[in-house]
C-alpha cells in the first residue's frame, strides 16, 4: 500500500470529504494560497476555490463563532487554528456555544463542526506555541476530543469527526506531521471512542497519547530486550474514552504507566488513572499507577531544556521498570 | 530521667536469658555502647551494651539468675535519680508506680517494642490491590505474608509463593493421583475447591494448559521437579528469597598462578596421579584468604552470625541430576597436593554417587568454577547457611597495562556473592582484594 | 403499588422457598408468591405424602413378615381415613415450619398467581384482587404438574394423577398404573401393601429406565413378589368405561409384539411424567428447552435478571436439586457469582427395597467411552441386613480404571436412601476407591456393604496393577 505522511492524510481526508459533500468547507487564518501555518491545506484552494477554503481575519473567537453559526444552519465547517495555544481565545465560543447548543435546543439544533489544530512541543516554538491544552476541552461536556498519533488514524478519525453531529476538537501533533505510514486511498472511518492496541504485551500497560505513542513504542522496543513485554494502548480519542480496552489491558498486566506530553498536573492522565482505579481493574493492580507528563513550567525556547520538560523514551523506560520492580 | 535496661530478645525462640556477669557496679558511670552485662541464651553468650549514657542506678538481678525477655534488669540515669527498689517487671508495662518519673522512658521503650513486634492486623498490611484480590479469593490472611515490595508491601508474587507452599497439602486424593500420573506439580495449580483445595478438574485444566503452552515450542521431555532437582530448586529459591545477595567482581592476573601450576604439575602428579588444576589453587588461595578474614567464614542461623573455626570449602560439582557440593575440610592445614588429592577423589565419588554423608556436610564457604566453559563471569547463589560464595570464570588472554606497558596476560574474572544480612560491603571487598593479591602472588601460599 | 423488592420468587416449592430464605438471610428484601400451598409439589403432593404412605406400607409388610418370625398380631385392619389424617398432619407441620421461617426472614408472602409482565413488573392475581409489585430480580420456581397423555377414552373415565390420588376415598381393589418411573413404582408399592391388585404398564423395556439396569431387575423381581404385575414394552392404547357399580375401566394394552390385551381395573393412575408450569412467564419471550425454560449455569434465563429453577427448567426434577438451584439463582441475583455443579446429585426411590444412586449409571459410563471397572456386593452377605430380614439388594460401585475415581454408585436395599450420602461424600471430596476401601465402617451395619464392595474392587484393581 502507498505511504502517506500524517499531514497528507489530514489533507486527503478533508479533500475526499469535500468532493462528496458540498456542506463541508474550511475556514481559518491563511489557509488559502499560503496553505496554512504548517501547509496542511496547501493546494486545496486551487481545487475547491475561495468559497469553500475561506481565509479569515486573525480572530480565533470569530472563526469559531462563525463555524458554530454555520454548523447550526446545517453546514459542516472544519476550522483550523494555527496553534492550539490560541484555543484560549476561542474558548467562550467553544464552551458556551458549540458545546451547549444542542442540549439547550433540546436536540432541535446541532453543531456538526470540527476544530483542527496542531499542538505539542519539539519545534522550538517556545512557550506560547508549544502547549498541549487538550485537558481544557476534555473537561467540557458536549465536546468530543480526538488525538490521532499516526497518518492512518488521522485520516480515519478525521472523517469520523466530520461525519459526527457534535463539535469535535481534533488535535494534530506538529512533530507527527512528517511521520509516514500506509494509508488506504479510499475514504474510511475509525469510530470515535475506540482505542487502539499499538503493541501487545503482558507485563505492563502503557497508555500513551499523540507523540507519546511513538516514544512508548520505542521504549517497549528497548524493554523487550530486557524481557519486559509492554502493551501500548493509544486511546486515540480522549472524549469519549475507550475505558474497556484500557481496563481489560490493566486487568491482564496489573501495572500501568500513563504518558502524555501535557503538563502532568491536572492533565488528562489523571483522568485515565482515576478511571482505572475506580474500575474493575483496581483489584488487579500490583503496583501503583504511574503517570508521566510535562513539567509544570512554560515550554522553554532552549532546545535542550525544551526536551527536558516533556517525557522522553528513557523516562518511559524508567517508569516501566519502576512499576515492574516487584514482579 | 532513668532509662530501663531490659533483657533483650535475641532470637525468635528466646524466652529467657541467664545473667552471666555484670561489667558495671551500681554507681558506675556508663556510656552508650559500653558492655553492661553478659547473658547466655539457648544459643549463644552475648555481651549486652548500654543504650544510654549515665550512671548505673540499680541492678535487680544477680549472676546465674534466669530472667524473662523484656524484664527490667537495671536502670541507667542521672546520679541521685529515684528508681524502684525491685524490678518493676516487664518493660513497657503499665503497672509502673513511678509513672511520672519514667514517663518518657516508658514511651521510648514501648516504641522499641512496637518495632520488634512485626505482626500487624490484616487491615494495616501494605499490599497491592491485586495481592489483596488473590489473597481474598484464596482465603489467605495478608499478615501471614512477608511482602517483597518497598516497606514490606505485599505483591501478587508474594501471595502466590504462599499459595504454592500450601497447595501441596490441599489436594483431593483423586487430584493427587491425577497430578502424579501426569507429572504435574500441584504447587502451581489454583485450587477451585473449598479453601483453594485442588480438585481433579483443576489438575486437568493445568495439564491442558501445559500442553497448550505454545505449540511452536516442541517439548520433547517433561521432568517432574523431584528428588535432587527438587532439593536444589527449593534451596536456591530459599536462598534468593531470604538472603539479600550482593555480588562483587574483580579481575585477577593469573600469570603467576599459571607459572606455579606448571612448576608444581610434575610434583603433584607424581604423588597423587592427578594433574594439578586451577581449581585446586583457587581453593587453597580461598582458604588462605578466609583465614585472614574470618568474618567471611561465617554462617547465619536464625538471628545469629556464627563465626566458624574451621575453614571448610565446598566445591560445586555438576552431575547429570544436578549440582552437588562436596567439602574439603580444613583447607588452610592442607597443602596443594593434599587438596588436589581430596578434590579429585570427592569429584569422582560424586560422579559415581559414592559420596558419604559427611563428605557433603560442614562447608563454611563455597567455590564454584565454570572456567572450563566459555563463561567470563557469573553471579553465584549462596549456599545457606553459608554467607558467601565465590564464582570463577575462564582464564583469558587479555591486554593488561603493567608498568605503563600493555602486556598480554591471562586474566580471570571472579565474583563474590555475599549475604548482606551477615556481611557488609567493605569487609567483603577487603576479602576479595586479599584473594586477588594471593592469586597474583601465589608463591606466598607456599610460605 | 407496593415497595420494590430486591428479589421476588414465584412459586413456594422446595426451589422457591429455599431461594427466598437464602436471599433474605443476606439481608435482601424478598417477596414470595404462591398460588396454592407453601411447600409446592414436594410437600403437598409429592415427596412427603408419598413417603408417609410408604412408611405405612413398610409397616404392613413388616407385620406380615413378623408372623413368620413368630410374632403374631391379629388381623390387620386398615383405615384409609386415619392414614390420610396422619399424612395431612405431617404436611401441616412442615408447611407451618416453612411459613414460620419465611416470617422470620421478613419475607412478604403473597397468595395468588404471579405473572411477569413485559416490563418485568409482576401481577398477582387472587380470587378477588389483582395487584402489581416491582422487583429488581425475579426467580421463577413454578414447578411442574403431571402430564396427561392423549389416550383414547381417558377423558371419559375417572383417572387419578399424583395430584389427586393421595386423597382417595377408598382403597381400590385393583389399580392400573400407567408409567413405571419413580412415581409409578412408589405407588405400586403403596397399593400392593394395601392389598390392591396392581398392574404397572411401562412403555420402556424396563421400569425405572433412568436407573442402573441391575436396580430395575431387582426391583422388578421384588415388586412381582409382592403380587404386582409389570407389563414392560407396553402402551395403553385405549381406555373404556365399564358401567358397573364400582366404576371399572378396561384398558387396551399393546405389548411389545404388537398384540393387544385388555386389562380391567377399578382405579387408574397416570404417572407418565411431568410438564412445567410456565404461565408465570407466558408474556415473556424466553428461550425454551423443549417445554422447559432454558437457563445458563447461573440459572439465568435469556431475559437478564430473570432466573428459573427447579422442575420448571427440567433436568432431574428432584426437590433437593430445585433447592440447590435456588441457592445458585439467589446468589447470582445478589451479584454473588455462583454456578450450579451437577457432578454429585443423589437420586432416591423409596420403594421396598429402596433404590439410591449417585453419579453415572453403567450405561452412561459405557456410552461415554470411559474404561471402567464395576462390581456388586450382595446384601445377603451383610450381617445387619440378614438379621433385619432385609437381605435383598446390593451395592454397586463403578470406578475408572486409571485412578480409581468413583464414577457412580447404585445401592438397592432397605434404608439405602440414608446410605447414599456416603458415596456422595466420597465423590464430592474426590476420594478414590482406595480411600473408600480403607475407611473403617461400624459393624454390623448395612454401610459395610459399601466398604466391602469398594475393598474387593480395589483389591482386584491393585492386583491387576492397573491403578496408578
Ligand atoms: C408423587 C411425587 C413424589 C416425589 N418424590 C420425590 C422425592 O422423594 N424426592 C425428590 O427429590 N423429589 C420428589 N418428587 C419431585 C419433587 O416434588 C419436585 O422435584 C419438586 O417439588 C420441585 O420443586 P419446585 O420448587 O421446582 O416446584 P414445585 O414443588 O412444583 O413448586 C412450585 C410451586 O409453584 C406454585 N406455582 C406455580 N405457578 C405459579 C404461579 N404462576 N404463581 C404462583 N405460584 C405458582 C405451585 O403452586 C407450587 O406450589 C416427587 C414428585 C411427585 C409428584
Amino acid at each position: 500500500m502507498r505511504e502517506l505522511t500524517y499531514l497528507e492524510a489530514v489533507r486527503e481526508a478533508m479533500s475526499q470529504e469535500m468532493r462528496e459533500n458540498n456542506d463541508v468547507f474550511l475556514l481559518g487564518e491563511d489557509i488559502g494560497v499560503y496553505g496554512g501555518a504548517f501547509g496542511v491545506t496547501r493546494g486545496m484552494i486551487e481545487e475547491f476555490g475561495p468559497e469553500r477554503i475561506r481565509n479569515t481575519p486573525i480572530s480565533e473567537s470569530a472563526i469559531t463563532g462563525g463555524a458554530v453559526g454555520a454548523a447550526l444552519t446545517g453546514m459542516r465547517p472544519i476550522l483550523e487554528l494555527q496553534f492550539s495555544d490560541f484555543i484560549t481565545i476561542a474558548m467562550d465560543q467553544l464552551t458556551n456555544q458549540a458545546a451547549k447548543l444542542r442540549y439547550m435546543y433540546g436536540g432541535k439544533g446541532s453543531v456538526p463542526m470540527v476544530l483542527r489544530t496542531p499542538a505539542g512541543s519539539g519545534t522550538g516554538a517556545a512557550a506560547q506555541h508549544s502547549q498541549s491544552l487538550e485537558a481544557w476541552v476534555a473537561h467540557i461536556p458536549g465536546l468530543k476530543v480526538v488525538q490521532p498519533s499516526t497518518a492512518y488514524d488521522a485520516k480515519g478519525l478525521l472523517k469520523a469527526a466530520i461525519d459526527d453531529d457534535n463539535p469535535v476538537i481534533f488535535y494534530e501533533h506538529k512533530l507527527l506531521y512528517k511521520t509516514k505510514c500506509e494509508v488506504p486511498e479510499e475514504p474510511y472511518t475509525i469510530p470515535i471512542g475506540k482505542a487502539d492496541i499499538k503493541r501487545s504485551g503482558g507485563d505492563v500497560t502503557i497508555v500513551a497519547t499523540a507523540i507519546m505513542v511513538h516514544r512508548a513504542l520505542e521504549a517497549a522496543e528497548k524493554l523487550v530486550k530486557e524481557g519486559i513485554e509492554v502493551e501500548v494502548i493509544d486511546p486515540r480519542t480522549l472524549v469519549p474514552l475507550d475505558e474497556e480496552t484500557i481496563v481489560e489491558s490493566v486487568k491482564k498486566t496489573g501495572r500501568v504507566v500513563v504518558v502524555h506530553e501535557a503538563v502532568k498536573r491536572g492533565g488528562y492522565g489523571g483522568e485515565i488513572a482515576s478511571m482505572i482505579a475506580e474500575s474493575e481493574a483496581f483489584d488487579f493492580l500490583d503496583s501503583p499507577i504511574k503517570r508521566l507528563g510535562g513539567l509544570p513550567v512554560p515550554i522553554p525556547y532552549n532546545p535542550k531544556l525544551e526536551k527536558a520538560t516533556v517525557p522522553q523514551v528513557d523516562d518511559i523506560v524508567e517508569a516501566v521498570k519502576e512499576t515492574i520492580r516487584f514482579k | 530521667m532513668a532509662n530501663e535496661v531490659f533483657m533483650p530478645k535475641l532470637s525468635s525462640t528466646m524466652e529467657t536469658g541467664t545473667l552471666l556477669q555484670w561489667f558495671k557496679e551500681e554507681g558506675d558511670s556508663v556510656e552508650t555502647g559500653e558492655p553492661l552485662f553478659e547473658i547466655m541464651t539457648d544459643k549463644i553468650n552475648i555481651e549486652v551494651e548500654a543504650y544510654d549514657d549515665g550512671v548505673l542506678l540499680k541492678k535487680y538481678y544477680d549472676i546465674d539468675d534466669e530472667i524473662p525477655v523484656n524484664q527490667i534488669i537495671a536502670y541507667v540515669g542521672q546520679q541521685d535519680e529515684v528508681v524502684p527498689d525491685t524490678s518493676p517487671g516487664i518493660s513497657g508495662n503499665e503497672i509502673n508506680e513511678e509513672k511520672e518519673l519514667n514517663e518518657s522512658a516508658v514511651e521510648e521503650t514501648s516504641v522499641r517494642i512496637e518495632e520488634q513486634s512485626k505482626v500487624e492486623p490484616s487491615e494495616d498490611v501494605r499490599a497491592t490491590p491485586a495481592a489483596r484480590r488473590v489473597a481474598r479469593s484464596n482465603n489467605i490472611l495478608l499478615n501471614e505474608i512477608s511482602g517483597s515490595g518497598p516497606k514490606g508491601r505485599v505483591h501478587v508474587k508474594d501471595v502466590n509463593q504462599v499459595l504454592i507452599q500450601r497447595n501441596d497439602s490441599r489436594a483431593t486424593p483423586l487430584a493427587k493421583k491425577v497430578s502424579k500420573a501426569h507429572q504435574v506439580s500441584l504447587e502451581s495449580i489454583n485450587g477451585s475447591g473449598v479453601n483453594g483445595k485442588v480438585m481433579k478438574n483443576d489438575v486437568a485444566k493445568s495439564i491442558d494448559r501445559v500442553s497448550r503452552v505454545d505449540p511452536s515450542i516442541q517439548t520433547s521431555q517433561k521432568r517432574k521437579l523431584s528428588g535432587m532437582r527438587k532439593v536444589i530448586a527449593d534451596r536456591m529459591q530459599e536462598s534468593v528469597n531470604t538472603a539479600p545477595h550482593v555480588t562483587l567482581t574483580s579481575e585477577i592476573d593469573m600469570k603467576k598462578v599459571q607459572e606455579l601450576r606448571k612448576n608444581l604439575m610434575k610434583v603433584v602428579e607424581s604423588h597423587t596421579g592427578n594433574r594439578l588444576s586451577y581449581t585446586d589453587i583457587i581453593i587453597k588461595a580461598t582458604g588462605e584468604a578466609l583465614s585472614r578474614h574470618p568474618a567471611m567464614n561465617a554462617s547465619l542461623n536464625d538471628d545469629e552470625i556464627v563465626l566458624n573455626n574451621s575453614i571448610n570449602v565446598g566445591l560445586a560439582v555438576s552431575l547429570d541430576e544436578g549440582l552437588i557440593v562436596p567439602v574439603i575440610q580444613d583447607v588452610p592445614s592442607k597443602g596443594l597436593r593434599e587438596i588436589n588429592d581430596h578434590a579429585k577423589r570427592l569429584a569422582k565419588n560424586a560422579r559415581n554417587q559414592k559420596l558419604q554423608e559427611d563428605q557433603l556436610k560442614g562447608a563454611t564457604f563455597t567455590v564454584s568454577n565454570l572456567g572450563m566453559y566459555a563463561v567470563d563471569a557469573f553471579t553465584p547463589i549462596i549456599n545457606l547457611p553459608q554467607t558467601a560464595i565465590l564464582g570463577t570464570g575462564r582464564i583469558q588472554e587479555k591486554p593488561v597495562v603493567v608498568d605503563q606497558e600493555i602486556e598480554v596476560r591471562p586474566t580471570m574474572a571472579v565474583s563474590l556473592s555475599f549475604d548482606h544480612r551477615a556481611i557488609d560491603g567493605a569487609p567483603a571487598a577487603a576479602f576479595l582484594t586479599e584473594l586477588k593479591q594471593i592469586l597474583e602472588n601465589p608463591y606466598e601460599l607456599l610460605a | 403499588m407496593t415497595a420494590p423488592y430486591d428479589i421476588t420468587v414465584i412459586g413456594g416449592g422446595p426451589g422457591g422457598y429455599v431461594a427466598a430464605l437464602h436471599a433474605a438471610e443476606q439481608g435482601k428484601r424478598v417477596a414470595l408468591i404462591e398460588a396454592k400451598y407453601l411447600g409446592g409439589t414436594c410437600l403437598n403432593w409429592g415427596c412427603i405424602p408419598s413417603k408417609t404412605y410408604l412408611k405405612q406400607a413398610e409397616i404392613i409388610e413388616m407385620i406380615k413378615k413378623a408372623r413368620d418370625w413368630g410374632i403374631e398380631t391379629g388381623e390387620i385392619k386398615l383405615s384409609i381415613d386415619k392414614m390420610k389424617r396422619r399424612k395431612d398432619e405431617v404436611i401441616h407441620r412442615l408447611r407451618n415450619g416453612i411459613s414460620y421461617l419465611l416470617k422470620q426472614g421478613k419475607i412478604d408472602v403473597f397468595y395468588g398467581y404471579g405473572t411477569i409482565e413485559k416490563n418485568h413488573s409482576i401481577t398477582i392475581k387472587t380470587k378477588d384482587d389483582v395487584h402489581t409489585i416491582e422487583s429488581e430480580k425475579i426467580i421463577v420456581a413454578t414447578g411442574s404438574r403431571p402430564v396427561v397423555p392423549s389416550i383414547q377414552g381417558l377423558e371419559q373415565v375417572d383417572y387419578d394423577t399424583s395430584d389427586t390420588i393421595f386423597d382417595m376415598k377408598n382403597i381400590p381393589s385393583s389399580i392400573a398404573i400407567i408409567g413405571g418411573g419413580v412415581i409409578g413404582v412408589e405407588f405400586a408399592c403403596i397399593f400392593a401393601s394395601l392389598g390392591t391388585e396392581v398392574t404397572v404398564v411401562e412403555m420402556a423395556d424396563r421400569i425405572i429406565p433412568n436407573e442402573d439396569a441391575d436396580a430395575s431387575k431387582t426391583l422388578t423381581k421384588e415388586l412381582e413378589n409382592k403380587g404386582v404385575s409389570i407389563l414392560t414394552g407396553s402402551t395403553v392404547k385405549k381406555v373404556t368405561k365399564v358401567t358397573k357399580e364400582n366404576n371399572y375401566s378396561i384398558l387396551s394394552v399393546m405389548d411389545g409384539n404388537g398384540e393387544t390385551h385388555s386389562l380391567e381395573a377399578q382405579s387408574l393412575l397416570v404417572s407418565v411424567g411431568r410438564k412445567p408450569n410456565t404461565s408465570a412467564v407466558e408474556k415473556l419471550e424466553l428461550e425454551k428447552n423443549g417445554p422447559f425454560i432454558h437457563v445458563n449455569e447461573k440459572m439465568e434465563t435469556t431475559n437478564k435478571g430473570i432466573y428459573a429453577i427447579g422442575d420448571v427448567i427440567g433436568g432431574y426434577q428432584l426437590a433437593h436439586v430445585a433447592s440447590a438451584e435456588g441457592i445458585v439463582a439467589a446468589n447470582n441475583a445478589m451479584n454473588v457469582d455462583d454456578q450450579f455443579d451437577d457432578k454429585v446429585i443423589p437420586r432416591c426411590i423409596y420403594t421396598l427395597p429402596e433404590v439410591a444412586s449417585v453419579g453415572m449409571t453403567e450405561e452412561e459410563v459405557v456410552n461415554a467411552g470411559i474404561s471402567y471397572r464395576t462390581e456388586r456386593f450382595e446384601l445377603h452377605a451383610n450381617g445387619k441386613a440378614l438379621s433385619a430380614g432385609e437381605a435383598v439388594g446390593f451395592s454397586k460401585i463403578i470406578c475408572d480404571e486409571t485412578y480409581g475415581e468413583i464414577l457412580g454408585v447404585t445401592l438397592v436395599g432397605a434404608h439405602v436412601t440414608e446410605l447414599i450420602s456416603e458415596a456422595s461424600a466420597f465423590m464430592s471430596l474426590e476420594g478414590t476407591i482406595e480411600e473408600a476401601a480403607k475407611m473403617i465402617h461400624p459393624h454390623p451395619t448395612v454401610s459395610e456393604a459399601f466398604q466391602e464392595n469398594a475393598s474387593s474392587l480395589f483389591q482386584k484393581l491393585k492386583n491387576q496393577g492397573v491403578l496408578v
